[in-house]
């Protein structure tokens, strides 16, 4: 036996093999924390703690406490922190990596809380979307109010302008109807052309010689009136023009102080744009946080699907790969049960959660399930949180999630804060509805926020901080209305709310209260502008409108004489029948 | 390094019993072939440390073995993938599925199958064809080995000093 046993190589092994063993019993936690840290901050993307982790061996079970996943967007936050999770799995399942979890029991659970010390971020850590800086787009914004005297700068008052054009018009058109006037043909030349026509047209010619002589006198006429006549159309068409744009003119002039004034109070409206803006800055960053709350499932969701991810990665021939001959097909990690405690608005809500997988074709088709319901307490009067989702190959990740929440109170908190100025929530009842769907890992869908007796302040010694102030003491009720798309992982979010408008409201009735005093004198200085221009230039419309009276009449005086055509004059009775009775005999008829 | 192959020449040319120095050789072979990290090589291990072979020899044939592992490893993934996905033993896979042990020694990953039954295989003419060639080595290698010019100038290096010293420690002689 000794030849063949070399005793002291056996227990050297025993020793070493014990010990490592022994050593392995004894650091199972902390070992098991270490490995848990390092796999999980691979997962998260940046630092991942985890204060104690302790292992019962009979029944197999885990115990961690205060766990900190770090939000590589903003490393100051931890994405999700928890104080306890105990989970109970079957041991020899999880030494063969098949983790099925009986009862897994979290506390404490939290989004977005501050870190002591920020945490380390993965240096291969890529952002899946830009988060919007509601800091720069603030400090982007530059809001600006500008004083009731920069304002009247800045209106290009028009009223002036419009009285030196009417004046100029009425110069010129003035001009050009005197010197139409002074061509017109008087009224001796009208009678005149009266009594000739009059000697005509009651001439009796007796023979044909008489009657030509009278038609060239007509034409002679009507050559002498035929200037004349062009001279009157000229001048009507000249006055005619004139009086259309002086009466508009005139119009324009009357008009001209009311539309500056108009002006002058669209400057002082607000531009929605930038309001659209102010809505996001001071809302924005508390949405979000919000939405996290109403999305937090997916958080826990979201790992499984990157280990969804992983399961498709081709083997490499160098490394081989692992043969899943599981006839009885069961899923490679399963929790049955879950209950999370969140922590929220200094109070607890637990979720639900079963069957809990990423193979959900391995359990029937089952979906994964979660729910929140809390019945109403000091915080709200109604809580309601329900989701479902299935992973399948043929179907890939699918699910929907609702809620409905109603008559939350928030409490005091801090909306936005940059430099001197701060925007405090000081208290608002909040409701809330909406669905997501999950359609291949991607988000989409809406949710509606109400916030109703809102109290809000913001304290900064700016002119718009104080202006805001104001008008934000007067907004009681909030509508939002909040997007939500973009990947599993990293969801993005589009407020839209009629905040805007209400600010838009608010801001330009504070402006406009605080320039009602020069408006009122800025419409006395127009209005006096505009009397005296129209007492002016009335008195000469008028005198346009009479000469063109005139012109008028003379038209139709020349018209008239015209009418009477050469071919018009005839013979008179007793020389027509005579000459009808000599053409009769030269025939020879009766 | 030159201690452990100055331990290992020791040992071929000592009374070092030939087969003794052959299950070195296949014991290592193993351990170097098979992914390091397995539970059969826990197995490999105690039989290297509680039986009397050559441990000397046993870590060369690892070294060895494990560099030439790195070239084999596509062969080793053909085989155990063929092993594993043929259609009369998948009976079998299936029913260790469910057993532990049988997992913990991760049968059912490719290249750990491919060279636990390509060692299996060779193991039995590899351990001859190590004692045979101790055998010879000792007979009529070795003689024919020291006429050699290269062997006179290596006895004049560091090496062979170092040989030297453990031989005359041990009492050996080359």
């Amino acid at each position: 036996m000794n030849k063949v046993i070399r005793w002291q190589g056996l227990v050297a092994f025993i020793v070493i093999f014990g010990g490592l063993a022994l050593l392995m019993r004894i650091f199972a936690g902390p070992l098991l924390k270490s490995g848990l840290e390092f796999g999980l901050t691979r997962a998260n993307g940046a630092e991942v703690n985890i204060a104690q982790v302790e292992v019962n061996w009979q029944p197999f079970a885990i115990r961690m406490a205060d766990i900190q996943f770090t939000d590589p967007e903003q490393p100051e936050l931890n994405r999700l922190k928890a104080d306890t999770a105990a989970a109970e799995l079957y041991f020899w399942d999880a030494v063969i990596g098949r983790i099925h979890i009986t009862d897994l029991r979290m506390t404490g659970i939290a989004m977005g809380t501050e870190r002591a010390r920020p945490g380390k971020v993965r240096a291969d850590y890529e952002a899946e979307r830009e988060p919007r800086d509601w800091q720069q787009v603030f400090a982007d914004l530059n809001i600006d109010i500008p004083s009731v005297e920069q304002i009247l700068e800045r209106s290009e008052i028009r009223t002036p302008g419009v009285i030196q054009k009417a004046e100029d018009n009425f110069r010129t058109y003035r001009e050009r109807v005197e010197q139409a006037q002074s061509s017109l043909p008087s009224t001796d030349t009208l009678d005149r052309y009266q009594t000739r026509i009059k000697e005509i047209t009651e001439a009796q010619p007796r023979t044909p010689q008489e009657l030509l002589e009278l038609r060239n006198r007509l034409r002679s006429l009507r050559d002498d009136m035929g200037t004349d006549r062009d001279a009157v159309r000229s001048f009507v068409n000249t006055a005619e023009e004139a009086r259309d744009v002086l009466q508009a003119d005139l119009r324009a002039l009357r008009e001209a102080p009311e539309q500056d004034l108009q002006r002058v109070r669209a400057l002082l409206a607000f531009d929605q744009e930038s309001l659209t803006e102010l809505s996001g800055i001071l809302f924005g960053p508390k949405v979000e946080e919000w939405s996290r709350y109403a999305l937090m499932a997916f958080d826990f969701i979201g790992p499984m699907l990157a280990r969804s991810d992983d399961d498709e990665m081709q083997p490499s021939r160098w490394e081989g790969r692992y043969i899943d001959f599981d006839r009885q097909q069961r899923p490679v990690f399963l929790i049955e049960q879950a209950l999370t405690d969140i922590q929220f608005a200094n109070t607890h809500v637990g979720v639900e959660w079963s069957n809990i997988t990423w193979q959900h074709d391995r359990i029937g088709g089952t979906p994964s399930t979660y729910n929140l319901a809390a019945s109403a307490s000091e915080y709200w009067q109604e809580l309601n949180l329900a989701g479902r989702f299935t992973l399948s190959d043929v179907a890939g990740f699918a699910g929907n999630q609702s809620w409905r929440v109603r008559g939350i109170n928030l409490a005091e908190q801090k909306l936005f804060q940059q430099n001197e100025v701060a925007a405090q929530l000081l208290g608002a009842m909040l409701n809330s509805q909406g669905e997501v769907g999950v359609e291949r890992g991607n988000l989409s869908g809406a949710g509606a926020i109400n916030l109703a007796d809102v109290a809000m302040q913001v304290q900064g010694d700016a002119r718009w901080a104080q202006i805001l102030n104001d008008v934000l003491s007067g907004i009681r009720n909030i509508e939002m209305n909040v997007g939500v798309s973009g990947a599993i992982q990293a969801p993005g979010f589009s407020i839209r709310t009629d905040l805007d408008k209400q600010l838009q409201r608010g801001f330009t009735a504070a402006l406009t209260a605080e320039a009602d005093t020069h408006i009122a004198e800025l419409r006395q200085q127009l209005q006096a502008q505009v009397s005296s221009a129209t007492e002016r230039l009335n008195p000469q419309l008028q005198q346009v409108v009479t000469g063109l009276t005139s012109g008028q009449d003379k038209a139709s005086t020349l018209n008239a004489l015209f009418e009477i055509e050469p071919d018009d004059l005839q013979l008179g009775e007793k020389l027509e029948d005579r000459l009808r009775g000599s053409l009769r005999r030269r025939l020879g008829g009766n | 390094m030159i201690t452990l192959l100055a331990k290992l020449f020791k040992a071929l040319n000592a009374e070092t019993s030939p087969w003794a120095l052959a299950w070195a050789f296949l014991l290592g072979m193993v351990l170097g072939l098979t992914p390091l990290f397995s539970l059969h090589n826990v197995l490999i291990l105690f039989l290297a440390f509680s039986l009397r072979i050559n441990f000397s020899g046993f870590i060369l044939a690892f070294l060895v073995f494990s560099g030439l592992a790195y070239l084999l490893d596509p062969v080793f993934d053909y085989i155990g993938e063929s092993i594993l996905q043929a259609q009369a033993l998948q009976g079998l896979w299936a029913s260790l599925y469910e057993n532990p042990l049988a997992r913990l020694l991760q049968y059912n990953h490719t290249i750990t199958m491919g060279s636990v039954v390509f060692c299996l295989v060779v193991a039995v003419p590899w351990l001859f064809i190590s004692h045979r060639l101790i055998v010879a080595y000792r007979g009529r290698v070795k003689a024919w080995f020291d006429r050699l010019r290269f062997v006179q100038v290596i006895k004049g290096t560091k090496f062979f000093m170092v040989y030297q010293r453990i031989s005359g420690l041990r009492g050996g002689s080359l």
